[in-house]
């Protein structure tokens, strides 16, 4: 097991900066995504963690040695690709024993090696077939089988699950998971698939135009983004911009959703979730933490009046877009029993939300 | 469904026509004129002889043309094949469309070439007043010309010139496909490039290799301009045996009889190593 610490790293194709003085420690047997969308800069990092890219500048370390300058055949990465990469010309016990055969191991030894990997991977009755005549989700278990087999210090998938059908990905996200900390070895995820470094990671970086926004738990991160960014690629989310309260610090007028008087609808934020910079900012609702009810009640802070402009039924859940009475719409995700009878186009609905469901974040840096 | 079909088979006639009229039919005459009896005015007489084969297999000089054709044909694939390799490299890995279409035009240059004026090419470079002897005599490296035309050498390099791009293409092709994450998925288990080349990138390029290497053979073991003029006409090949026969000495059954040989020979040694290209390709690939 082995620790990994990216110290400023730079990199830039033709002028422009892939990376811009990346910062990274990823911990001993750690699950660790780099979550981004797509030229976000994460393949360009993974490419050259795995030694097939040069950085322009910095460092990349494991276990506290430089590795930055060593040819990616010494650097003992185990890789998953996308794409699997299996060597179609070898059955699958050659492709596990590819890399042990190179290191002149003794036959007996690599027949040990290669059957221990595929038991890991379950694929024990597999071994004679070539790779053409396995299902997607059996080359995915063979790659990493054979990114397991020469024991690496730290293994690196990337978008381990991307061409695999929903309901295989499911599965395979569970195993991925089970094998991770069976085997306890570190890891590093390259994924643009937020749900996927969610479920599967202990903790995430999100990278964006080559810099990191933010490194947490998938809790944190989901909970408590710190830009817009962040929270908008995390899931849906609210945005409005406020103005402070002259009065009162928590309180908040916003400027974009307005009652039906032309009166700003006032945010009330917990004390911890206020980041004003200059009495304003930018303040995030998600879709899910919005209570509705049809009975009208009083207009206070956190509590409004609004319609439903939009409905959209996914079994599981309702998703509506309402409209405040003078002007801003809201996006809310309803668990569908909440709902006796279906809701309609046009239908009153109140609207009410806790202060600690509010939380201010920086604007995206234009 | 049914007229579509009809469309597909109409579209194929014209080729099909001129393939049957101008070449099976043709070869199909060759083959049987080859054993038809023939008087000492070289009039063809009614009946049929295997004479002619068995003088082939029995006369030394012969067999020593047929060991020489497939021996040079084979020699000059196999370097062809070893060159083809960095070359197709290259072309893959060109660093852009410029470079790729550049890299190109140098490699089909040869083929866009007249015979004669590469043949003339050769001639000035390498006769005796040449420039390569001229050079080499200016330099102090040689006292006296050597002789570099008319030889066999000649032959072979001008040969491989010719021949080099239709081993390079299929490469090129079949490199081409290749993902560059197994070879990634190499390095990263630990291997490097260059055995990784012969790991992963050689045994994948084998589509290309053989039909490469099939063209250049069939190529080579049939051209007669290159040894006429290069070599002067003076190796024993069997190229240069039927075009003597039939047009030298107006032997068209023993011409032909020679062009069996040659034909044969040429299918013999490519269809095994097509039968095992194809079970290759049904284990890798389905």
């Amino acid at each position: 097991m082995s620790f990994i610490e990216i110290k400023d790293i730079t990199h830039c194709f033709s002028s422009s900066p892939a990376l811009d003085h990346v910062n990274l420690k990823i911990e001993s047997g750690e699950f660790f995504s780099l979550l981004g969308p797509s030229g976000c800069g994460k393949s360009t990092l993974l490419n050259i963690i795995g030694g097939f890219l040069n950085p322009t500048g910095g460092h990349v370390l494991v276990d506290g040695n430089d590795i930055t300058d060593l040819a990616s055949h010494h650097r003992q990465i185990g890789m998953v690709f996308q794409s699997y990469a299996l060597f179609p010309h070898l059955n699958v016990f050659d492709n596990i024993a590819y890399g042990l055969k190179i290191k002149k191991l003794k036959k007996a030894e690599i027949k040990e090696r290669v059957g221990e990997c595929l038991e890991l991977v379950h694929l024990e009755a597999f071994a004679d077939r070539m790779p053409h005549h396995l299902s997607g989700g059996q080359q995915q278990r063979v790659a990493i089988a054979r990114a397991l087999a020469i024991r690496p210090s730290i293994l690196m998938l990337d978008e381990p699950l991307g061409n695999l059908d929903a309901l295989l990905r499911k599965e395979m996200q569970v195993e991925l998971r089970t094998l991770q900390k069976r085997v306890g070895i570190t890891t590093i995820m390259v994924t643009h698939d937020q749900e996927e470094a969610m479920s599967l990671s202990d903790r995430i970086g999100i990278l964006r135009n080559g810099r990191v926004q933010q490194v947490g738990t998938p809790i944190d991160i989901y909970r408590r983004p710190v830009n817009e960014f962040v929270a908008g690629f995390l899931g849906q989310v609210n945005l409005t911009h406020v103005v402070q309260n002259e009065n009162s610090p928590n309180l908040f007028r916003s400027t974009e959703w307005f009652h039906s008087n032309d009166a700003p609808v006032e945010l009330l934020l917990a004390p911890e979730n206020v980041k004003s910079i200059d009495g304003g900012g930018l303040v995030m609702l998600r879709p899910e933490r919005i209570h509705v009810s049809f009975c009208q009640q009083d207009i206070s802070p956190n509590h409004v009046n609004a319609i439903i402009r939009s409905i959209t039924y996914v079994g599981h859940a309702v998703y509506l877009t309402i409209a405040f009475d003078g002007g801003g719409e809201l996006n809310l995700n309803v668990p569908d029993p909440l709902f006796i009878d279906p809701p309609k186009i046009n239908q009153q609905v109140h609207v009410s939300w806790t202060p600690e469901d509010l939380l201010m974040v920086s604007e995206e840096e234009k | 469904m049914h007229s579509k079909r009809i469309f597909n088979i109409s579209l194929l006639l014209p080729a099909l026509f001129f393939l049957l009229v101008f070449l099976l039919l043709p070869v199909l005459l060759l083959i049987v004129t080859a054993f038809r009896n023939q008087d000492a005015d070289m009039n063809l007489l009614p009946g049929y002889t295997v004479s002619r084969y068995v003088l082939i297999f029995t006369t030394p000089s012969y067999l020593n043309a047929i060991v020489m054709t497939i021996g040079i044909a084979l020699l000059t694939t196999l370097i062809c094949l070893v060159a083809a390799y960095p070359a197709a490299y290259l072309l893959t890995h060109a660093r852009n469309r410029t470079v790729h279409a550049a890299f190109y035009v140098i490699l089909v240059s040869p083929l866009l070439t007249s015979v004669v004026v590469r043949t003339f090419s050769w001639i000035v470079l390498l006769a005796q007043n040449g420039l390569v002897n001229q050079f080499l005599e200016k330099m102090g490296i040689i006292h006296a010309p050597l002789s570099l035309l008319w030889n066999m050498p000649a032959v072979i390099v001008a040969y491989v010139q010719v021949m080099l791009p239709f081993a390079v293409m299929p490469l090129v092709t079949t490199m081409g496909d290749i993902s560059p994450s197994l070879s990634k998925a190499s390095m990263s288990l630990g291997v490097g490039r260059v055995r990784t080349f012969f790991h992963v990138t050689m045994p994948l390029t084998i589509p290309g290799l053989v039909s490469g290497g099939v063209i250049v053979f069939s190529l080579t073991a049939g051209s007669y301009i290159t040894p006429l003029l290069i070599g002067g006409g003076r190796q024993p090949f069997l190229s240069l045996l039927i075009y003597q026969q039939a047009i030298q000495l107006m032997d068209l059954p023993m011409a032909g009889a020679l062009s069996t040989v040659l034909m044969i020979l040429v299918f013999v040694i490519i269809l095994p190593i097509e039968i095992l290209l194809k079970r290759w390709e049904a284990k890798v690939y389905g």
